[in-house]
């Protein structure tokens, strides 16, 4: 959507909040994204997709309404205006406090114009990464039957957000992203699993290291057996360790503290972590895929130290937050179009440690090695307690030395206590693709349940 | 009607033009809005509409989806020129498509006035109620949150075989979270009533008796102990507890899955795959329930499909395309979040059908076990059959008694292998509301059994518990 346009579209609806006594706010999203997926050798799906979407926040002192369309034409927009007003005033009865803020024009930090690239790839050549995402999988390894999940995607999208202050930001970003996943069988047993990779450079897609991941971690899964109930040290992989961290983030936000929903509420400056954790936020590290030169209310862009050697920093913020709660101001805004205005992370970076990966496996004499959350964190995560419970597989390890995969055991915890519990760090992150950037975590006991 | 026919003959001529044997175009102008308390005060409004169409072009087996926001017609037009001409190599020359003729049918379900019209003091007052009911319940609740949720989506659907049809459903969903705090110890609770039409429907169901459930729940877990873990017998609930079957065996069904043979059931049709006191129905065609439909997001009628009878599988569910691959006939499942999505065959309101056993005897036979009385959310992989779910709320049974409550358990397990150990079915049948994620988006789907009872499942709960 060419820049002009949306201004022009926003400029009536400023005068409309002006006559109205509010502050408006645009937040424009789009973008256009390309699936390639092929079945049993043969293409099956082409999907291509372009959307384009602006929502509305519509402040009256200290309440706030919102309204979203996917209609950008001027009379759409105007009863999109309206409806947020309503919503608004509908709330403004009841609504406490100080008018919320938005964020004032200013320049940014880092414009991170390199997260875009401009690169024409000959549609050949996409679908050649597509047919081989699965038709290599097919070869690979005999005990491969199918492959059921394999899709290659290119996608670009822009972010845009104008406000009634004379606020006017625009940024994009683009990339490359795939994935296939396997399903092998060996006797009776068969597992499932894949890999993924993301690019914004379409020259580094290596179809043939994403697909002998693939192959090589399904196989690996086979003949899988139980494993007995008890308090284990654990290493989790790099690879599932986003997913806990995940779990911590909800409580690291200053929204779940004021509406009293945070585990952390009342422990800023305490440590809540092993001393081996530092954690930041950071907006502009170029390896994660949550960067950005600005929050969704157009704030700059900052890093945050979230944990430091363990001791809780600060929570995210956006301005309305930071002002009511005196806290400092994160730049941490979060919402799309069609949502509230919440708080998020940006990018979430562990420090890396020094242990290479074979000394945490051989850092007691028998461990279990985390690979794979098979349940769902929504189904198995209790926010409220902080309690979790997730079927997981992985590998029997003793004495540094792989002894078979194992599954049908189920890990659990407290979120805090595990993150108490944390003895190593390792020194190579996670793969690229994820806006967590975390290395293997060492665990000194996690309790699993299998069989008895 | 959103669009003009004339446009759409078009447009469905232009997706034809370089040699697809089928096009269709799904056409959508969706409302939908949110209005939640906290701290007892109304907090969050919000609308949006979503509007957009879906352009799919078959070639064989192949599959062309593109979407656009641009209604207009030069913008279908170049949508469905653009997916004409993105198959590489695709010389053919396809005839025009047949000359749309508009179906009708009657609805069977009832809605009331449209949402944007709805009286919104009358909403916060349901909401309000919600909030004072659970608050007055117990001195522990911490926080309040309840959310009226309502969506109102207009379709018109047309393909290149002269269907044309359109379609207008509504959904209304009541969601209550709620936070305790006792002894030191917090937990939550979160449930959700709805059904498949407008929200007037809540002036008559009991929101008293909702709040004070989610109340008691968040409570119970604050003093459960932690599940034990083991391979044990567990009796599962009627109403949500039929997740399990979606999950365990409902995906497996899905012609998306077993085309592409990454589902256990495949080639089992006819074929013993679940014991013999198991019969279960995919029905599109319950009056406002909340999977329901009239036609498919593909345009066909909706059907109530018998999947599996007295153990024994009789149909998949099958979508167009479903119905290409495996020669089988559509099931009028062919399901979307929206127009961004393509359709893919996907469940309505799954249920295992009413048995003759009593719950009360069935309780009665196990010496020591699992009753998981509200289940939470599950995953499974169709490929492997694969399946977990949490539990949220759960009881021992010793002796067959129904005893202490415990938290924090997870069933285990695989789907055939499951469903060959169902050894009892209840008489009462009761269904719930879901909402399910899959291929084609998040929809809802209704879920229902009567209480079932494995003779055995693993139980993840917490070592030494």
């Amino acid at each position: 959507m060419s820049t002009d346009v949306l201004r022009e579209a926003f400029e009536p609806l400023k005068d409309l909040a002006k006559k109205d006594g509010v502050e408006v706010e645009m937040l424009a999203v789009g973008g256009e994204r390309l699936a390639l997926a092929f079945s049993k050798r043969k293409m099956q799906t082409f999907e291509s997709s372009e959307s384009r979407t602006a929502g509305l926040r519509v402040v009256d002192g200290p309440a706030q309404g919102y309204a979203s369309t996917e209609n950008l034409s001027a009379d759409s927009l105007v009863r999109c205006y309206r409806e947020a007003l309503q919503n608004a005033r509908m709330l403004r009865a009841e609504a406490e406090g100080p008018p919320i803020p938005l964020a004032e024009p200013s320049s940014l930090t880092d414009a991170m114009t390199d997260l875009f690239v401009e690169q024409a790839i000959d549609i050949e050549k996409k679908m050649e990464v597509a047919r081989d995402l699965e038709g290599k999988a097919l070869a690979a390894d005999p005990r491969v039957q199918s492959v059921p999940y394999s899709r290659f995607s290119e996608g670009a999208g822009w972010i845009r957000v104008l406000n009634s202050r004379g606020l006017d930001r625009f940024h994009r970003t683009s990339g490359f992203s795939g994935y296939t996943y396997v399903l092998a069988k060996d006797g009776e047993t068969s597992k499932m699993d894949g890999d993924a990779f993301f690019t914004r450079d379409f020259g580094k897609v290596n179809v043939d290291e994403v697909v002998q991941e693939a192959v090589r971690r399904t196989v690996a899964r086979l003949g899988a057996r139980k494993i007995k109930t008890g308090h284990w040290p654990v290493l989790l992989d790099r690879d599932v360790a986003p997913s806990f961290l995940s779990m911590l983030l909800g409580s690291l936000s200053a929204k779940s503290v004021l509406e009293n929903k945070s585990l952390l509420k009342g422990k800023a400056g305490e440590a809540i972590a092993s001393s081996v954790l530092t954690i930041i936020d950071d907006p502009f590290e170029r390896g994660g895929t949550g960067g950005r030169p600005f929050d969704d209310e157009g704030s700059p862009s900052r890093k945050t130290p979230l944990i430091e050697k363990g001791v809780l920093q600060n929570f995210f913020t956006n301005l309305e937050l930071a002002a009511k709660m005196n806290l400092p101001h994160t730049a941490s805004a979060s919402r799309g179009p069609s949502s509230e205005m919440g708080v998020g992370p940006s990018n979430i970076v562990v420090e890396r440690g020094l242990m290479t990966r074979e000394q945490m496996l051989s850092s007691a004499p028998r461990l279990l090695w985390i690979t794979e959350l098979t349940g769902s964190l929504h189904a198995g995560f209790n926010s409220a307690s902080g309690n979790f419970s997730v079927p997981a597989e992985g590998f029997l390890v003793e004495n540094g030395t792989i002894v078979g995969p194992v599954d049908q055991f189920v890990i659990s915890g407290h979120i805090l206590d595990l993150m108490k519990k944390v003895t190593g760090v390792g020194e190579t992150y996670n793969k690229p693709g994820s806006s967590v950037l975390v290395p293997d975590l060492m665990i000194s006991e996690l309790s699993i349940a299998g069989e008895s | 009607m959103i669009l003009s026919p004339v446009v759409l003959q078009k447009t469905l001529d232009a997706g034809l033009s370089s040699g697809a044997d089928f096009a269709d175009v799904f056409i959508e102008d969706s409302w939908s809005g949110q209005l939640s308390l906290l701290d007892g005060k109304p907090q969050k409004a919000i609308v949006g509409e979503l509007y957009g169409a879906g352009l799919r072009l078959f070639f064989g087996h192949e599959i062309i989806y593109v979407t656009t926001n641009d209604l207009s017609e030069a913008g279908l037009l170049k949508a469905a020129l653009q997916a004409a001409r993105s198959r590489p190599g695709a010389s053919g020359r396809g005839g025009p498509a047949v000359p749309l003729i508009r179906h009708t049918f009657d609805s069977i379900h009832v809605f009331g006035e449209k949402p944007w019209e709805g009286d919104c003091d009358k909403k916060l007052r349901w909401l309000r109620g919600l909030d004072q009911y659970a608050r007055a319940r117990s001195s522990s609740v911490t926080q309040v949150e309840p959310s009226l949720l309502e969506k109102f989506q207009r379709v018109q659907i047309v393909n290149s075989q002269g269907l044309a049809v359109d379609d207008e459903r509504a959904y209304s969903r009541l969601t209550l979270d709620v936070r305790v705090e006792h002894e030191g110890l917090k937990e939550g609770f979160h449930d959700n009533m709805g059904h498949m039409g407008t929200s007037e429907i809540f002036d008559r169901w009991d929101l008293k008796k909702f709040a004070e459930n989610v109340v008691d729940k968040a409570l119970m877990l604050t003093t459960a102990k932690f599940a034990p873990a083991g391979e044990m017998p567990v009796l599962i609930d009627n109403g949500f507890g039929g997740v399990i079957f979606h999950e365990a065996s409902g995906h497996g069904l899905e012609t998306t899955s077993v085309a592409k043979e990454a589902s256990i059931f495949c080639g089992k049709l006819g074929q013993k795959v679940a014991s013999d006191v198991v019969t279960a129905i995919d029905d599109g065609t319950i009056a406002n329930g909340w999977g329901s439909l009239s036609i498919d997001d593909e345009g066909r009628p909706t059907q109530k499909t018998t999947l599996i009878e007295n153990g024994v599988l009789k149909s998949y569910i099958v979508d167009e395309m479903g119905s290409r691959q495996t020669g089988l006939a559509a099931t009028g499942s062919g399901r979307r979040q929206s127009y961004k999505f393509a359709p893919a065959s996907r469940m309505r309101n799954t249920y295992i059908a009413a048995g003759k056993d009593k719950f009360e005897d069935m309780i009665r036979d196990v010496d020591y076990g699992l009753y998981a009385k509200k289940m939470g959310g599950g995953s499974v992989q169709p490929g492997t059959g694969d399946f977990n779910f949490a539990v949220q709320e759960a009881y021992i049974i010793r002796n067959g008694r129904i005893e202490e409550p415990v938290k924090g358990a997870t069933l285990i397990g695989r789907g055939i292998d499951a469903l060959g150990k169902i050894t009892h079915v209840s008489d009462e049948l009761e269904l719930a509301c879901g909402m399910c994620g899959s291929v084609s988006g998040t929809i809802p789907a209704a879920v229902g059994q009567p209480q079932i009872l494995v003779s055995s499942l693993l139980v993840g709960g917490r070592a030494g518990a």
